[in-house]
């Protein structure tokens, strides 16, 4: 393990691993909440950049698909596709995963700092994660991701 | 050759890109291995691979720039492990270069240093020397600025 997964130990009591578009997010368990089926989302307006609307603390969260470059697309989603609620101070926001995988255990990722080459735009990937021996997930928290949908969709999701 | 020469890889990144780096710089070459997106980055720093448990930055010097695409790996294209080292003393650090033949040695004499040609520009800010090779000019490439810095930002 890292020094910055012992770090991380201290706060984090497990992954989840969020899949889509080749790329996999990797959130701790106390910044995620559980699953939303696609036919549970709520309706979004036309115009919005977000699938949906998730429901927590009684007010409605968009919910987005996103890409590899993790902006927000309106693309079809798959039939095993489910949201990732995420928090960070009160506020909510839905990832549509292919695949969500759930690792309860604060060490079952290892942690990485990001290579320089790869530290050239304001990104809300802190660390690249090594987990199941061989696989590479990005590592976000509730809010380096929250801040980068709103950076990106201008507060007009909700 | 005369007694001032010394062992070099020969670097090919794409029918037109090529570099240099010392002998003791590549220390191993993979095939094909798994390579994984990370994304809001540089067309030609925008890969990672595991190599030993640890997780390696990949460089694609052939990746046109600008272009955030995946690399069609052409047929014989390969991966070199380059270590290098920041500061004397300091831990060794490991990265990968995407490269379109396997790497080849060959011996440099002083006397064959030249000037950094115009059509090596997209490799300037990371070389550190130059010399002919073959009626070839070969920029010597500087590891640790191609791994820890970010590429640089043109207009171009």
């Amino acid at each position: 393990m890292s020094a910055s997964s012992s770090v991380f130990a201290n706060v984090v009591s497990g992954w989840i691993a969020c899949g889509f578009d080749g790329v996999t997010l990797l959130i701790p368990l106390e910044d995620a909440g559980e699953r939303v089926e696609i036919e549970d989302l709520e309706a979004a307006g036309e115009g919005d950049a977000c699938l949906g609307m998730i429901r927590w603390r009684d007010a409605p969260w968009p919910a987005y698909r996103l890409d590899r470059e993790l902006a927000p697309v309106r693309a079809p989603v798959g039939p095993s596709a489910a949201v990732l609620p995420v928090f960070s101070d009160r506020q909510a926001r839905g990832i549509v995963c292919d695949q969500i995988r759930t690792f309860e255990h604060p060490v079952a990722v290892s942690l990485h700092a990001i290579p320089g080459c790869l530290r050239q735009r304001p990104s809300p990937v802190i660390a690249l994660g090594l987990y199941e021996t061989l696989r590479v997930g990005l590592v976000v928290r509730g809010d380096s991701i929250i801040r980068h949908l709103d950076a990106i969709v201008g507060g007009r999701g909700r | 050759m005369n007694e001032s020469s010394v062992r070099a890889w020969l670097l090919e990144f794409s029918r037109n890109q090529i570099a240099a780096v010392g002998l003791h710089e590549i220390v191993e070459v993979l095939s094909r291995p798994k390579l994984y997106h990370v994304p809001l980055t540089d067309a030609r720093c925008h890969q990672v691979l595991v190599w030993r448990d640890e997780i390696l930055p990949v460089v694609d010097f052939g990746a046109s720039r600008g272009a955030n695409e995946e690399r069609a790996a052409p047929g014989g294209a390969v991966t070199a492990i380059a270590v290098y080292q920041t500061v004397p003393g300091e831990p060794l650090r490991y990265g990968a270069l995407e490269l379109a033949v396997m790497p080849k040695t060959i011996s440099v004499a002083d006397n064959m240093a030249c000037a950094l040609p115009d059509s090596a520009s997209y490799i300037e800010d990371l070389a550190i020397s130059c010399f002919s090779y073959e009626n070839l000019a070969v920029p010597v490439i500087d590891l640790t600025r191609v791994f820890e810095h970010p590429p640089a930002t043109r207009d171009d």
